[in-house]
């Protein structure tokens, strides 16, 4: 009995899997091309690195936006100061000679 | 496609084997198609969910462990997409409300169409255990991991199954 109902319940269901509609082919297609590719993985670590060398030159101008770079004081001329106005006294006096 | 096969086939993938990838799609693709089709009853949003369910794959690759077959695997990410997709839906059916098999082309004798019915009008959780078992051959271990339930419940729900379509008239004529 149990082997009957068994067949029975199989034999409905492969029957009924059989009118099935199939699918489109060309969905197949489509999913050949969204498989993961050894190219896609470079190309895709290529980019992570591009935007994370532009993430830290960016970091960098915006950390230190001020940041000199001394160029003028190369052509601005020698100035004579006095020890005595400076607010800070240096370590080490070196003694210009003429 | 054995297990070592499949095994294979998915580190390759992983790897970024296109080729790879196609034999698996090629092996699997009717399958799973077939399988979310039983389910949702629907050529388009079968289609669109087996799209779906391999490109949940693609992005999930690292997660499979080799515990279980690639095909159970396969299984396991359909049924949780068609789970996925019939929340979207808002609106809940039973896996009976909606039907797009055309069942006038399927040759049953008087038996076996009322056999169909008593199938369509048992509970959603029964029906799934019994579609899965007699018409994609799934074993009671292999349904359990797809459903994500223990294999007695797996056992349970298949005989409560059983012994309703028993107490129906048309088992009687069996």
């Amino acid at each position: 009995m149990k082997n009957s109902i068994d067949r029975q319940i199989a034999d409905v269901l492969k029957k009924e899997k059989q009118a099935f509609p199939l699918p489109s082919p060309t969905l197949k297609q489509r999913l050949y091309a969204s498989a993961p590719s050894r190219t896609k993985r470079i190309a895709w670590k290529t980019m992570l690195g591009f935007v994370s060398a532009i993430i830290i030159l960016l970091s960098i101008c915006l950390e230190h936006p001020s940041r000199p770079i001394i160029v003028n004081n190369y052509f601005e001329p020698t100035k004579v100061v006095d020890l005595n106005d400076l607010d800070f006294k240096p370590t080490k006096v070196v003694q210009l000679t003429k | 496609m054995n297990l070592f096969t499949e095994t294979v086939l998915l580190q390759r993938i992983k790897l970024g084997d296109r080729g790879a990838a196609e034999k698996l799609i090629d092996a699997y693709y009717e399958q799973v198609y077939a399988f979310l089709f039983s389910f949702c009853k629907n050529k388009e949003t079968a289609e669109d969910l087996t799209q779906e369910t391999f490109i949940k794959v693609w992005n999930s690759l690292h997660g499979f462990s080799g515990a279980s077959r690639a095909s159970t695997w396969l299984y396991r990410i359909a049924y949780n997409t068609f789970i996925d997709w019939r929340r979207r839906q808002k609106t809940f059916y039973t896996l009976d409300e909606r039907h797009d098999t055309p069942i006038d082309a399927v040759p049953f004798d008087d038996v076996a169409e009322k056999l169909f019915h008593n199938l369509r009008t048992l509970p959603e959780k029964q029906r799934e255990v019994i579609v899965l078992h007699y018409q994609h051959d799934l074993t009671y271990g292999e349904i359990a991991r797809i459903l994500e339930i223990p294999q007695g419940t797996v056992k349970s729900r298949l005989n409560a199954a059983l012994e309703s379509l028993r107490r129906s008239e048309i088992v009687k004529e069996l």
